[in-house]
């Protein structure tokens, strides 16, 4: 049980930081230049 | 273990103390998404948008201490669910600002406040509470990997609400987002953690007037300013930077990407080491690396892969000095006034932080090019790895800190 909790939140994590990826690739691009309050 | 016990055990202290950070500080990372939209809507220039995040910095520098103060009397718990409403309340006036006053307030200064009452230095502050010694620079280490992880998913999730929602609705759903950390917040109580004072233990007013006088704390927050110095510097100029050197926008926000999704394991490990190696040794290690990162970056030929480099490993060195310093912090003075001392050097981290993006812009309009202030940040990088040198995690004798 304790196992397969840790495989989902792996799973939902990796999920979420591929997706997060590709967003880094779309339209962000431009704004980022825009954006001073970054850190 | 009881039910009410496990809910407020180790574990359940480090889940919360995770998910708490990757809300308030992602949250708060997507701000300069809303810098456009929320300036044509207002029919306003930018500076309007740029004051008012200037003014959150500064609140929640300022703020902090207090905020810190007060969650190691009452518990992180009940803070963090004042520091919520305000986060919450705030996010709900820039979703819909009646003019450019209210905006500010909302964005500078209840956003200001709502930070300070949710992030690192309160929260992990009630980590090294709940967690035994041996294990607490992992722990710290793991509480930042989670506040890296909702800053690199954040931006693009944001981004996303904005399309979707529109900029106004998006951020009712982050204010939405943010009322999450109430829930959240429970297990940070720390029921019998804080509420009594032992004898032999510090008192607030003890305990800042000892930290100001110790020499260690004064190099550990004079480093920390370096850090905020160089995160900011690196964060604001660094795409302004890429296109004086003729590479396109993409590359800028890949290496942003790249510093994002690198802090993960870079904080991670950082406290996972911090646990085996004196900390103060290995932040005077991770400051050189920042050095010849930074020199390599700045003074040789510059391209998209050099630039991806550089991402890569500024990432790792990014957030990961935060556990090993709050870790030191613990080490000298104690977890008792933890919150309150963390905030005390996360004000000298935001000061550097200030200067960083400030000087930065006035050093390139007055040289035509961002040598100047490259140099400076790694000449301050120099000064902190030797800064953190004779910092010893020896712990403070109370009797002697209160005389």
């Amino acid at each position: 049980m304790r196992r397969l909790l840790h495989a989902a939140i792996l799973a939902l994590g990796l999920g979420a930081v591929v997706a997060a990826w590709n967003g880094y690739q779309g339209p962000l691009l431009g704004i980022l230049l825009e954006m001073n309050f970054c850190q | 273990m009881s039910a009410s016990k496990s809910w407020h055990g180790p574990t359940a202290v480090l889940i919360s103390a995770s998910a708490i950070l990757a809300i308030s500080l992602g949250v708060r990372h997507s701000f300069g998404l809303f810098l456009q939209p929320v300036s044509m809507a207002g029919g306003w220039g930018r500076e309007v948008f740029a004051f008012a995040i200037a003014l959150q910095n500064l609140v929640w520098g300022v703020s902090q201490p207090f905020a810190g103060m007060v969650a190691d009397r009452i518990g992180a718990g009940k803070a963090v669910i004042v520091g919520t409403v305000l986060y919450a309340l705030g996010l709900l006036v820039m979703a819909h600002p009646q003019g450019q006053t209210v905006f500010i307030l909302g964005a500078g200064v209840l956003v200001g406040l709502g930070l300070a009452g949710t992030t690192y230095p309160l929260v992990l502050g009630a980590v090294t509470r709940a967690i035994a010694p041996e294990k607490r620079s992992l722990a710290l280490g793991v509480a930042m990997g989670g506040a890296a992880f909702g800053q690199f998913i954040m931006l693009p999730g944001a981004l996303k609400g904005i399309e979707w929602l529109d900029w106004s609705g998006a951020l009712v759903a982050l204010s939405a987002l943010t009322v999450l950390m109430m829930p959240l917040a429970v297990p940070l109580f720390e029921r019998g953690r804080v509420a009594a004072h032992a004898p032999g233990e510090m008192t607030a007013g003890q305990a800042i007037r000892a930290a100001l006088r110790h020499r260690g704390f004064q190099l550990l927050a004079l480093s920390f300013f370096v850090c905020g110095f160089q995160v900011v510097f690196i964060a604001t100029h660094v795409p302004a930077f890429l296109a004086d050197k003729g590479l396109s926008p993409g590359i800028a926000s890949m290496v942003l990407a790249f510093i994002g999704l690198l802090n993960i394991p870079g904080t991670y490990f950082a406290g996972l080491w911090g646990g085996r190696y004196r900390k103060p040794l290995l932040l005077s290690w991770l400051y050189l690396a920042r050095v010849v990162i930074i020199a390599a970056f700045a003074f040789l030929p510059v391209s998209a892969a050099s630039a991806y480099m550089f991402g890569a490993a500024m990432g790792l060195f990014w957030l990961s000095t935060v556990p090993l310093t709050n870790g030191t912090v613990a080490a000298i003075f104690g977890v008792r006034n933890m919150s309150m001392l963390g905030g005390v050097v996360f004000l000298a981290h935001q000061l550097g932080a200030f200067l960083g993006g400030w000087l930065g812009g006035v050093l390139y309009d007055r040289l035509g090019s961002y040598d100047g202030a490259w140099a400076i940040a790694i000449g301050l990088s120099m000064i902190a790895a030797l800064l953190n040198l004779p910092i010893k995690e020896q712990a403070l004798e109370p009797a002697k800190a209160a005389a």
